[in-house]
C-alpha cells in the first residue's frame, strides 16, 4: 500500500490540486431527433480528500455526466467540448489504454442498482480479485486473501463463504458492499458514486454511506456523490453542486447552501424535503424536467420557477458569485428575488 | 407482448414501423413480384414448362431460353416461373396447417391448463423429437407421394411452434384484467379465446408464420429433392435442383436458377418476417 | 443435481415410447405389403406370402405389433431389413459413426463461426463489418442446404479441383459436406449471438467491468459472453436436430454411406423396419443431445443450479 501511495504522490505532487476538475464539459447525444445535450457547460471541482454531492432529479444529466467521465456513454455519445483534470492532467488527451489503466484503479464508479452492477454468472469474490489482479498485478491467492479482507472491512459477515457466493444468493445490502469492496480495494484517488443507495431500505441506507465516509476517509480518497436526495448530501458531502437540465446552477459547501439556499430551483428541492419541514406542509415544485430536445432559450428553469420573470426567459444566465465560494446562476441574482 | 390497446393506431404504428426498415420493404416488394410471376406464370412464360423438345436438351442460357434448358429440352426459365406456384402455394399451405391446429391447441392448453395441457404439450415435445426432415420423410412415405401429402407433413411438423407461442402468450394474458371483466361479465371460453386472446397473440404468430413459410418452402423443396415430394413432370424448384445434379459438371446452370429462386424468395421472406418482428416490438430494434 | 438428471432421463421415456407409436402407426398405414418387398416377384406365390405373414407377425392386430415392436426395441432389437435380411440395428450402428462425424464437425464449425462471427458483429455494432456478417448469416438462413451443398461442390470440386465431391474417410471429403450442414447453422447461431450480445453488452454489470478498468477483450469474452451463452445454448441445441436431418439429404448429395443415406435408400425401396430404426435412433439421439444440453445451462447459469437444489 505504502509504494501505492508514493506513486500517486508523484503522479500529483501537490495535494491542494483539485482531484477531479471540469471545466466547460459538454456532452453530446447523437439521436434520430438530431444533437441533445444532456450534459452542457458543467463546471466542477472535486478537491483531495473531501465528498462532493451533484444534486438533481432524475433526467438532469447527472449520471451522464458520470458516464462521460467513465467514458460509459452509449452509442452515439461524445464529449464534444470542455476539459476534464484528473490530478492536474488533462484526462481527455490521453489514449483509451490509459485511461482503462486508471479506471478502477485511480478512478473508481458505484452504480445505483446492486441487483444488476455485478456480473450474475461470475462468483462475486472473482469480481472483486479481478480488480486488484488487472492493477496490482497481484497472484490469485494473494488478491484473495486481500479480497476477504476488505470483505471483513466492509461489514460482510462470513466474508470466507461469501467470496465463492454468487450475486443471487446474496441481498441489495451485501450487493452494495461488495461493489463498495470492488471500487475502493485500490485506494482510488476518485470514486464516482453514481446513486449509491437509491435502491437500497433507509437503514441500509445509513450503514452504506457511513462506510463510505468511513472507507473514503481511511483512503484519502475524493468522492463524487451524485444523488438526487438532499438528506444523503446532507450526511455526508463537503460541497454540493446543484444540477438542472444539463447545468449546474448553484454550487456551495454543504452548510452555506441548507442555511442559505439561493437559486429557486435548489430552494424548491429543499421545500421537497420531509425532515426539514416539519409540521409544515411539503412543497414540491410544479412540472418535470424539460425534454431535451426543447430546452427553453433563457433560464432553463424559468418555465417552473415561481420567481420568473421577463429576463429569465430572454437571457441565458451566468454563474454569479453571491459570497465566498456560494455560486448561483439565476438571472434575478445579486437582486433579491 | 400485453398490449390491451388494439386498434388501427396500433397497426397504423406497427405499419409506420415496418416501412421505415429498407430491408423489409425490399423484401416485401421481392414478395410482392414473385406473388404477381406466380399469378401470371401462365402469360409469363415464353415455353410449356412441361412440353419435352428433346431437339432442344441440354442447352446453355441463350436469347432463346434465358436459363437453358434442361435434359428434357424443356426451358428452365419457363420451368422456373411455373415453380413459384408450387412453391409458393405449398409454402403457404403448410404453414396455415400448422398455424391453425398449433394455435388451437396451444391456446386451448394454455387457457385450460392442467391435464389437458399435460397431454398437449407431451405430444409437442415427441413431434419435436424428430427431427422435421425425418418426420416429414416417414409420414409423406406413409401417405404417399403427393402435393397436399407433403402439404400435410411439413405443416404437422410444424405445429409444435405455434402451439407454444400460443400457449405461452395466453398464459402470459389468461389473468389480465380485461379477461378476467369478460369471465365476470359471463362470456364462454369459446368467445373469450376468440374475442380476446387470440387478437393479442397475433404479433408473435404473424412474424413466425412468416419466417416460417420460408422453411417449408425450403422443406419442400427438400422432399421434392429426395424425391418424396412433389411428383414429376409438375415444375418444382427442388425437384428441378434434383435433377440437374446429375448434370452439374457440364451443365450447372440447371441447378443454379431454380436455387436461385428458392433463395430469393425464402430471402424476401426472412426480411420481411425480420421486419415485422422488429416492427411489433420496436424496443427491441436495433 | 443428481437427482434432476435422474428425473429427465426418466421424463424422456414417455417422449421416446411417442416416437415410436408415430413411427409405427405411420409406417403400419403405409400401402404395400411388406411381403412382396421382400419377396422377389418370382417368389411371390401365396404361400411364401402366407409363410411372411406369420413370420413378422402382420396378420395380428396393430396394438399386438406395436407391443411386439416396443418388446424387441428394448432388446436391441429393431427387426430385420427387407432387403438383404441383415438386423437393422446392425446396419445402423455400422453407419451410425460416419453420420455423427459429420454432424459433429459441423455442429463444431457452426458453433465456433456462429459465435464469433456473432460477437463480432454485436461489439462492432452497425458497422460495416456487422451489417457484412449479418447479411452472410441471412444468406446461410435463406439458402437450401442441398442447393449450396451442390454450388460448394461446383466451385470446389469441379471447377477448381480443389477438394473431392463424394465419399467418406478422408479429412477431405469431410469438408464440403459439413460445409453444407454447418452454414445454415452457423447463419442461425451468430444472428443469435449477435443480439444476444446486444442485450448483454448493455447492462450495468458490463459497464461495471469497464468502470473497474477491465480489458475489453476479457469483458467481452468472459463477463458478457458468458451472459450471452445461455440463450445461445437453446438454439444449438435445436439446431442439432437440423443437423442430423440435414445429413440425410447432404449424405445421399456427396455419396456418403451413412445412416442418413441409408435412410433414403430405404425409403425409395420401401424398406420400412430400416426407416423405422433409423428415425427412432436420430430422434433418441436428438433427444439425449437435449438433455445434456439443460445439464450444461445449470453449469452456465448459477442461478439455476440454485433453483435446482433448492427442491425445484
Amino acid at each position: 500500500m505504502k509504494t501505492q501511495r508514493d506513486k500517486i504522490q508523484a503522479f500529483s505532487p501537490d495535494s491542494d490540486i483539485a482531484v477531479l476538475k471540469i471545466s466547460g464539459l459538454r456532452t453530446c447525444l447523437k439521436t434520430r431527433k438530431g444533437r441533445l445535450y444532456p450534459v452542457d457547460g458543467v463546471d466542477l471541482e472535486v478537491p483531495r480528500g473531501q465528498i462532493v454531492g451533484l444534486v438533481g432529479e432524475s433526467g438532469c444529466g447527472k449520471s451522464m455526466m458520470a458516464n462521460s467521465i467513465m467514458g460509459l456513454l452509449p452509442q452515439g455519445g461524445m464529449i464534444e467540448e470542455g476539459s476534464v483534470t484528473f490530478c492536474g492532467q488533462d484526462f481527455l488527451r490521453y489514449s483509451p489504454e490509459q485511461r482503462r489503466q486508471l479506471y478502477g484503479d485511480r478512478i473508481t464508479l458505484i452504480f445505483q442498482e446492486p441487483m444488476s452492477s455485478l456480473n450474475p454468472v461470475i462468483r462475486v469474490g472473482k469480481q472483486v480479485t479481478e480488480v486488484l489482479m488487472l492493477h496490482k498485478q497481484m497472484s490469485r491467492e494473494e488478491a484473495k486473501h486481500q479480497v476477504i479482507e476488505m470483505f471483513r472491512s466492509v461489514g460482510i459477515p462470513e466474508p470466507e463463504r461469501r467470496f465463492s457466493c454468487y450475486p443471487h444468493e446474496l441481498s441489495g445490502g451485501l450487493r452494495q458492499r461488495i461493489m463498495i469492496s470492488a471500487a475502493m480495494i485500490c485506494q482510488p484517488d476518485l470514486l464516482i458514486a453514481d446513486e449509491p443507495t437509491t435502491a437500497l431500505d433507509v437503514t441500509i441506507e445509513a450503514q452504506i454511506l457511513q462506510l463510505m465516509r468511513k472507507l473514503q476517509q481511511e483512503a484519502g480518497t475524493s468522492v463524487l456523490l451524485i444523488t438526487h436526495d438532499l438528506g444523503v448530501v446532507a450526511e455526508v458531502c463537503d460541497l454540493v453542486y446543484v444540477m438542472y437540465a444539463g447545468k449546474i446552477v448553484e454550487a456551495a459547501d454543504v452548510y452555506e447552501l441548507f442555511r442559505n439556499p439561493t437559486h429557486p430551483y435548489t430552494r424548491g428541492l429543499l421545500g421537497s424535503l420531509p425532515n426539514r419541514n416539519i409540521g409544515k406542509r411539503l412543497q414540491s415544485i410544479p412540472g418535470t424536467v424539460p425534454m431535451l430536445a426543447e430546452m427553453p432559450q433563457g433560464c432553463r428553469f424559468a418555465p417552473r420557477c415561481p420567481h420568473a420573470a421577463q429576463a429569465c426567459i430572454e437571457q441565458v444566465p451566468a454563474m454569479t458569485e453571491v459570497s465566498q465560494g456560494h455560486l448561483v446562476r439565476c438571472p434575478l441574482i445579486p437582486k433579491e428575488v | 407482448m400485453n398490449r390491451t390497446v388494439k386498434n388501427e393506431s396500433y397497426f397504423m404504428s406497427v405499419w409506420n414501423e415496418f416501412r421505415k426498415n429498407r430491408a423489409a420493404v425490399m423484401g416485401m416488394s421481392i414478395l410482392f413480384a414473385i406473388i404477381v410471376v406466380a399469378i401470371f406464370a401462365d402469360f409469363l412464360a415464353p415455353y410449356d414448362p412441361i412440353e419435352q423438345v428433346y431437339a432442344d436438351a441440354l442447352q446453355g442460357p441463350s436469347t432463346a431460353h434465358w436459363f437453358g434448358t434442361d435434359e428434357f429440352g424443356r426451358d428452365i426459365f419457363s420451368r422456373v416461373l411455373y415453380g413459384a406456384r408450387v412453391s409458393l402455394l405449398v409454402g403457404v399451405v403448410s404453414v396455415a396447417i400448422a398455424c391453425v391446429i398449433g394455435s388451437l391447441l396451444g391456446a386451448s392448453a394454455g387457457y385450460f391448463g392442467g391435464g389437458y395441457d399435460a397431454v398437449v404439450m407431451r405430444c409437442m415435445d415427441v413431434l419435436l423429437a424428430i427431427p422435421s426432415l425425418l418426420l416429414n420423410l416417414s409420414i409423406v412415405s406413409a401417405l404417399g407421394k403427393s402435393v397436399f401429402n407433403m402439404m400435410l407433413a411439413v405443416g404437422v411438423s410444424n405445429i409444435p411452434r405455434y402451439c407454444r407461442i400460443m400457449r405461452a402468450s395466453v398464459l402470459q394474458i389468461k389473468n389480465a384484467e380485461y379477461v378476467d371483466a369478460a369471465r365476470i361479465t359471463g362470456a364462454s371460453h369459446m368467445l373469450i379465446i376468440i374475442r380476446h386472446i387470440i387478437p393479442n397473440c397475433l404479433a408473435p404468430i404473424i412474424v413466425q408464420a412468416t419466417l416460417s413459410v420460408g422453411s417449408a418452402i425450403i422443406a419442400c423443396a427438400g422432399l421434392s429433392f429426395l424425391g418424396v415430394g412433389v411428383p414429376a413432370p409438375t415444375p418444382e424448384w427442388g425437384a428441378m435442383l434434383s435433377n440437374g445434379k446429375d448434370f452439374l459438371r457440364h451443365n450447372a446452370y440447371i441447378t443454379i436458377f431454380p436455387g436461385l429462386a428458392i433463395m430469393l424468395t425464402v430471402l424476401s421472406l426472412n426480411l420481411m418476417g425480420d421486419g415485422l418482428r422488429d416492427a411489433f416490438d420496436p424496443k427491441l430494434r436495433r | 443435481m443428481v437427482k434432476y438428471i435422474l428425473k429427465r432421463f426418466i421424463a424422456l421415456i414417455p417422449v421416446l415410447l411417442g416416437v415410436t407409436l408415430i413411427i409405427f402407426t405411420l409406417l403400419y398405414f403405409t400401402p404395400g405389403d411388406p411381403a412382396l418387398a421382400i419377396l422377389s416377384d418370382e417368389a411371390a406365390t401365396p404361400e411364401a406370402i402366407a409363410q411372411i405373414h406369420e413370420e413378422l407377425g402382420l396378420d395380428d392386430p396393430f396394438w399386438v405389433q406395436y407391443a411386439n415392436y416396443v418388446w424387441d426395441l428394448l432388446h436391441g432389437d429393431l427387426g430385420v431389413s427387407y432387403l438383404n435380411k441383415r438386423p437393422v440395428t446392425e446396419l445402423l450402428l455400422e453407419r451410425l459413426p460416419k453420420t455423427m462425424t459429420l454432424a459433429c464437425v459441423s455442429a463444431g464449425l457452426a458453433i465456433v463461426l456462429g459465435i464469433t462471427f456473432g460477437v463480432i458483429a454485436a461489439v462492432n455494432h452497425n458497422s460495416i463489418f456487422d451489417n457484412l456478417c449479418m447479411l452472410f448469416a441471412l444468406g446461410g438462413v435463406s439458402m437450401p442446404h442441398f442447393w449450396q451443398g451442390l454450388l460448394l461442390m461446383l466451385l470446389f470440386g469441379v471447377k477448381l479441383g480443389w477438394l473431392p465431391i463424394s465419399g467418406y474417410g478422408t479429412l477431405a471429403q469431410l469438408i464440403l459436406p459439413a460445409l453444407t450442414i454447418g452454414y445454415g447453422c452457423m447463419a442461425i447461431i451468430a444472428r443469435m449471438t449477435r443480439s444476444s450480445m446486444l442485450e448483454v453488452i448493455n447492462q450495468d454489470y458490463i459497464n461495471f467491468a469497464h468502470a473497474k478498468g477491465q480489458k475489453k477483450f476479457i469483458i467481452i469474452t468472459r463477463h458478457a459472453l458468458h451472459n450471452a451463452l445461455i440463450p445461445i445454448i437453446t438454439t444449438i441445441a435445436l439446431q442439432f436436430g437440423i443437423l442430423l436431418g440435414g445429413s440425410v439429404i447432404t449424405e445421399s448429395i456427396f455419396a456418403i454411406p451413412g445412416v442418413g443415406k441409408l435412410m433414403v435408400d430405404s425409403i425409395r425401396g420401401s424398406n420400412y423396419p430400416v426407416v423405422q430404426g433409423g428415425v427412432l435412433m436420430i430422434a433418441f439421439i436428438y433427444c439425449v443431445t437435449n438433455l445434456l444440453v439443460d445439464i450444461i445451462y445449470a453449469f452456465i447459469d448459477p442461478r439455476i443450479k440454485t433453483s435446482l437444489s433448492n427442491g425445484r
